[in-house]
């Protein structure tokens, strides 16, 4: 048998031995196309919802970078602070005020400026007329004086306005001045005193440690006074000075303290021409020297 | 697929399945992967039919498909073969000639495909060409390559060469 022959004799012999069932497998085709083809739908439509949730997930980075947005990155302490954060604000360490401070402040600020826009006396926060400092058992002659001189400050206790010296000022009237022969000049005012007997007083803030005073008559003359200070505020007189008719300068007080002034009726320290009679007492205080 | 189009493709599947699945149970020598391999390419007629229907050879496009599904096992049955030294080669009682188809085993897939095509479906040159997709004289050097060994192996003579 030539090997032409024994090729085709085997193959079909082998072939015919393997025993096919055509029906059988047009079925398991035709469910197994089935099966594919579902399989493609279910694969189809899981790829197009994984694309839908990754554009919706990425979408915006995805915007952000084309449009060019920078990313907000991690925080790292190596790479330097270049200034422009928008929250630098909280990264500040404030400086910490004493809350009545910032309490006397904003209440200053505010009568200065109902000073500036109705003309008036200023009142104090309540509406009531601004006391007098005192002892409280004797009429201390009237609030503070109505001679502000600095520009009113802006709304608001801003950390601008505290860091600024804080200065006041305030004027009183006198009408008359203090017989310094009486058993009081050079020491307390009589509790029956005022600006009517020769003795005006001011009240110092917490915060205000020095002051000037400036005295003159109504001819503008100089007049001399004692400065006595209280300051423990109860009433009595811890330490006096003699002026004649202002300060040299700032001098330092205790802080809150009451200062109480009598003006010599006899000018003498302060020459001839003074006549303490009725004049203009003008205290200024302020927290610092500057 | 519509129904006369689905009854089309069942008279041709009970017509050509049987023979596709035994030419590659010849190159495979497996039957499970002769199953395999005709019925991927049967599912692949079936997603195809409404055009594949049109052919002047239906029969030749679904058994390209058969054969390149068949070579490219066998290739993998031997690339493992030479792991496991194991060549599953026909060896029931219905083999009339074990020797032959051993033989035929140690052949390179695609000149298996070829002395298959040549010898058991008795097609001429350029069909086996045509279903292998190579060019008439790539399937001549397949045949006489095939039949070189095989003589050697079976200690045939070689008479004349294939046409």
């Amino acid at each position: 048998m030539s090997l032409d022959a024994r090729l085709r004799q085997g193959f079909i012999a082998t072939a015919d031995a393997f025993d096919i069932n055509a029906e059988l497998e047009l079925i398991n085709v035709q469910a197994a196309a089935r099966l594919r083809e579902r399989r493609h739908v279910f694969i189809a439509a899981f790829a197009g919802a994984a694309a839908a949730a990754l554009m919706l997930l990425a979408g915006p980075r995805v915007a952000d970078i084309i449009l060019g947005i920078e990313i907000q990155k991690p925080f790292d302490p190596a790479v330097p602070d270049n200034g422009n954060d928008e929250d630098v604000e909280e990264d500040v360490v404030k400086p910490e005020f004493d809350p009545e401070d910032v309490r006397r402040a904003n209440e200053l600020a505010e009568r200065r400026q109902q000073q500036v826009e109705t003309g008036r006396r200023p009142v104090a926060i309540g509406g009531a007329p601004a006391p007098a400092s005192g002892s409280g058992s004797r009429p201390a002659g009237g609030g503070e004086g109505t001679g502000a001189q600095q520009p009113a400050p802006g709304p608001g206790p801003t950390r601008h306005h505290i860091d600024q010296p804080r200065d006041r000022s305030a004027s009183q009237e006198y009408r008359a001045g203090i017989d310094t022969t009486s058993q009081y000049a050079g020491y307390d005012c009589p509790s029956d005193s005022g600006p009517d007997a020769g003795c005006v007083e001011f009240q110092a803030r917490s915060y205000e440690r020095y002051l000037s005073l400036n005295i003159s008559d109504a001819s503008g003359n100089a007049v001399a006074a004692v400065v006595g200070i209280d300051a423990n505020r109860n009433g009595k007189i811890e330490d006096n000075f003699e002026i004649c008719g202002s300060t040299d300068g700032f001098v330092e007080i205790p802080a809150g303290a009451r200062i109480e002034i009598q003006l010599f009726a006899d000018n003498d320290s302060c020459g001839p021409e003074g006549a303490p009679t009725r004049g203009t007492v003008t205290a200024t205080f302020s927290d610092r020297l500057e | 697929m519509g129904s006369g189009a689905a009854e089309g493709y069942e008279w041709f599947f009970r017509s050509e399945y049987p023979q596709v699945v035994r030419t590659a149970y010849l190159v495979l020598q497996d039957k499970e992967g002769a199953r395999d391999v005709a019925q991927e390419a049967f599912i692949q007629l079936l997603r195809h039919w409404a055009k594949v229907s049109r052919y002047d050879k239906p029969e030749a496009w679904v058994r390209r498909v058969a054969i390149r599904l068949a070579v490219k096992t066998a290739r993998k049955q031997r690339f493992q073969s030479t792991f496991s030294d194991d060549i599953d080669v026909p060896t029931t009682s219905a083999t009339r000639d074990p020797d032959l188809m051993k033989a035929v085993a140690t052949l390179p897939s695609a000149q298996r495909a070829a002395v298959v095509l040549f010898y058991f479906e008795d097609r001429p040159v350029s069909e086996v060409a045509e279903i292998m997709d190579c060019s008439e004289s790539t399937a001549k050097v397949h045949l006489h390559r095939a039949r070189k060994k095989l003589a050697t192996a079976l200690g045939e003579e070689v008479t004349v060469d294939v046409s």
